[in-house]
């Protein structure tokens, strides 16, 4: 039935080559003439022995163009983002676009009460198990904040809990460089050796430059001292165009570009081969009140800077977000290996495990798209059977494409009847809630064991005891 | 091959929608005078009402009903005068004759309501599409079905709908007959305008509409 035939994807793109190496030399300006700000010492340090100009009184590295060049030729560009469960390895580049669970949201909706509060671990842990059965889903960041834990380590119970929940890979972040001990213990308890952290890869951590320019001490010299052990790095600006960038979404991708160059040089030069994301994160502003808001420039920027990622030959995470009619369409008919995310609403800064499921949905909607038409699917003889007048509903090949998702994607959640009616967005929730209680109502899949959970119990407590009063 | 494979046979032929299958074992039952009933309760029918389950479950899709609709009405056609020396007529929950309009040769609907009405167990004749109303006239006429299912798609076909019933009315058979319409431009309210009995918006509406129908009979 199946024939030679190609693939027709639908595929978009915003640069061309002209502008991707203009993106690229304004970038190199960028870090050559104006720098960037380094709080950590030891990435100043790093950075001179490098060759780059640093200002110690400023805290400023002038980084010139062929250190930009070597850093690239150091970084892989490819590699496999592990999971606990290897079933669930995400190999970048990918084929198809993977979606991270958002994070780090400050509030939830309450599923039982529908109710907005405070995250708490409770919260990560629910939405790790809901993540697990998001088919799209490859990567989780914890979804919320735990307000429920200490302020000095509640990044780590995140991050435990996270890893706990759901065995595809984890992704979230630290603070200071005191706390990669107890992330490299958890690794090795649950993978036996840091020759398995290195091979493996299931975690990795978020740098978040801060826009415009800035690297923050704590995060980045936890992130050097975690560069042994070949932990993937994923920078990821949010230059704000008008408020924390200049306001030409041109330029705010310029200076995306900047912020993840400077991040690559840094970790290349700490340590060679470092695996990197090339993260995009632009926002935009609401003019009016300045605040923060994802829309439509946002997605438009996010596009153009993987691209950007894509012509430097490295993997790729974009922002974007997923309406109940596929909103994720332009990042992934852009190619984008990751997506951020799934999972929020209110600008990412509200987690709702409802949407974890609708979003998993638009993901499929966007794929769908993307996979476009298939000529290898060519049933001209059924044409020709059939004839004028009549139908196909009887034809083999109908009874057997009918059920073929690759060319007729049906969803569960969003079903025919739901999509484009009057109360959508309702009666897509309600679908949603029923997967969701259903899955925590469920049996937890790929538990870690007993003693491994014991033993992050324990790493926790110490990080409890002994974090206490460390801060940046 | 004992009694119970066969008609194992016989309602996987239908269930999967095996025409050919399904046409060489009522063929085979005739032939050699085997259990007609029998095979029709257990068998054929057992299948027909197996992929109606599996439909309303959502594991089967309109093309398998419409597979094992046809496989099932193909078995009707060759058995029936046998059934008819049976009382056949026993088995079937009615007999329904259904058409889409003169003018209007839009098969689908009416392809897909038939499907599901002889999935629900009924005997279903389907005349065709752009069916003239003298024609339509005269099979309510000879073939005495219980009811007339009228299908029309444009708005300028489905006055038609209402030509029939006058038509009806005036050969003096109306009373003979219960008739539903459907199609998309038509409205329960346009058939209660025109004196239709019934109305369904969908295939599964004019299953129950016809059982419906059928226990006012």
């Amino acid at each position: 039935m199946k024939k030679e035939g190609k693939r027709m994807k639908l595929t978009n793109s915003i640069l061309s080559d002209d502008e991707k190496h203009l993106i690229h030399q304004r970038s190199l300006q960028i870090l050559n003439d104006a720098g960037v700000m380094f709080k950590s010492k030891n990435a100043l340090y790093i950075l001179q022995q490098a060759g780059a100009k640093i200002d110690w009184t400023g805290s400023i590295a002038k980084i010139q163009p062929e250190l930009v060049e070597e850093a690239l030729k150091r970084t892989p560009g490819a590699f496999v983002l592990g999971a606990r469960n290897p079933e669930y390895n995400f190999p970048m580049p990918s084929n198809q676009t993977g979606y991270f669970l958002d994070g780090t949201c400050t509030y939830t909706i309450d599923f039982d009460t529908g109710i907005k509060r405070y995250g708490t671990n409770k919260d990560v842990e629910n939405s790790a198990r809901v993540f697990q059965e998001a088919d799209l889903g490859a990567a989780a960041w914890a979804s919320v904040a735990a307000s429920d834990k200490p302020v000095h380590s509640h990044n780590l119970h995140e991050f435990l809990t996270a890893m706990q929940n759901t065995s595809k890979h984890v992704q979230h972040e630290l603070f200071i460089k005191e706390q990669t001990d107890y992330l490299i213990s958890t690794l090795e308890s649950i993978l036996g050796s840091k020759e398995e952290i290195r091979k493996r890869k299931i975690a990795s951590v978020v740098y978040c430059t801060i826009s415009p320019l800035v690297h923050e001490a704590g995060m980045c010299d936890a992130y050097l001292a975690l560069a042994d052990y070949e932990v993937p790095v994923m920078p990821f600006p949010m230059p704000i165009p008008g408020l924390t960038a200049p306001a030409s979404l041109f330029s705010a991708v310029c200076m995306n570009n900047a912020e993840v160059l400077s991040s690559i040089v840094l970790f290349q030069f700490s340590h060679p081969g470092t695996p990197i994301i090339y993260g995009a994160a632009e926002g935009s502003a609401n003019f009016v009140s300045g605040k923060y808001t994802e829309k439509v420039e946002s997605y438009i920027m996010s596009l153009a800077s993987s691209e950007m990622g894509k012509f430097y030959g490295l993997p790729t995470c974009a922002q974007g977000r997923g309406g109940i009619t596929g909103d994720f369409l332009p990042l992934t008919c852009g190619n984008v290996d990751l997506i951020d995310g799934i999972g929020t609403t209110e600008q990412a800064q509200t987690m709702m495990l409802e949407k974890i499921i609708l979003e998993n949905e638009a993901g499929h909607i966007a794929k769908r798209f993307h996979d476009g038409i298939n000529s290898a699917f060519d049933f001209f003889e059924d044409i020709l059977k059939v004839g004028p007048g009549g139908h196909f509903l009887k034809e083999k090949n109908t009874r057997i494409m009918s059920r073929n998702p690759e060319e007729f994607y049906v969803s569960k959640i969003i079903t025919d009847e739901i999509m484009g009616s009057l109360d959508e967005n309702e009666r897509a929730y309600e679908k949603a809630r029923e997967r969701v209680r259903e899955i925590l109502n469920g049996p937890r899949k790929d538990e870690m064991p007993d003693p491994v959970n014991q033993e992050i119990e324990e790493i926790l407590k110490r990080a409890d005891k002994e974090l206490e009063g460390l801060s940046e | 091959m004992t009694d119970s494979i066969l008609i194992q046979e016989m309602k996987a032929s239908v269930l999967d929608g095996d025409e050919l299958k399904a046409v060489a074992l009522a063929k085979k039952i005739l032939q050699e005078n085997m259990d007609l009933m029998n095979a029709m309760d257990e068998g054929f029918l057992k299948g027909i009402q197996e992929a109606g389950r599996l439909y309303q479950e959502g594991e089967y899709f309109l093309p398998d009903l419409i597979c094992s609709a046809d496989a099932m009405k193909a078995v009707l056609s060759i058995v029936h005068p046998a059934l008819e020396g049976l009382d056949g007529r026993n088995i079937k929950k009615g007999r329904i004759a259904i058409a889409t309009v003169q003018g209007d040769v839009h098969d689908i609907g009416k392809t897909i309501v038939a499907a599901f009405l002889t999935a629900a167990g009924f005997e279903v004749h389907d005349l065709g599409t752009d069916v003239s109303n003298c024609d339509i006239i005269r099979y309510v006429k000879e073939m005495k079905p219980d009811i007339l299912a009228l299908s029309a798609l444009l708005t300028t076909t489905m006055v038609e709908q209402r030509s029939v019933i006058e038509m009806l009315k005036a050969e003096g058979v109306r009373d003979k007959v219960k008739v539903m319409v459907g199609g998309a431009p038509v409205s329960r309210k346009w058939a209660e305008s025109i004196s239709a009995d019934g109305y369904s918006e969908n295939a599964v509406e004019a299953v129950d509409l016809a059982k419906e129908l059928i226990s006012e009979v």
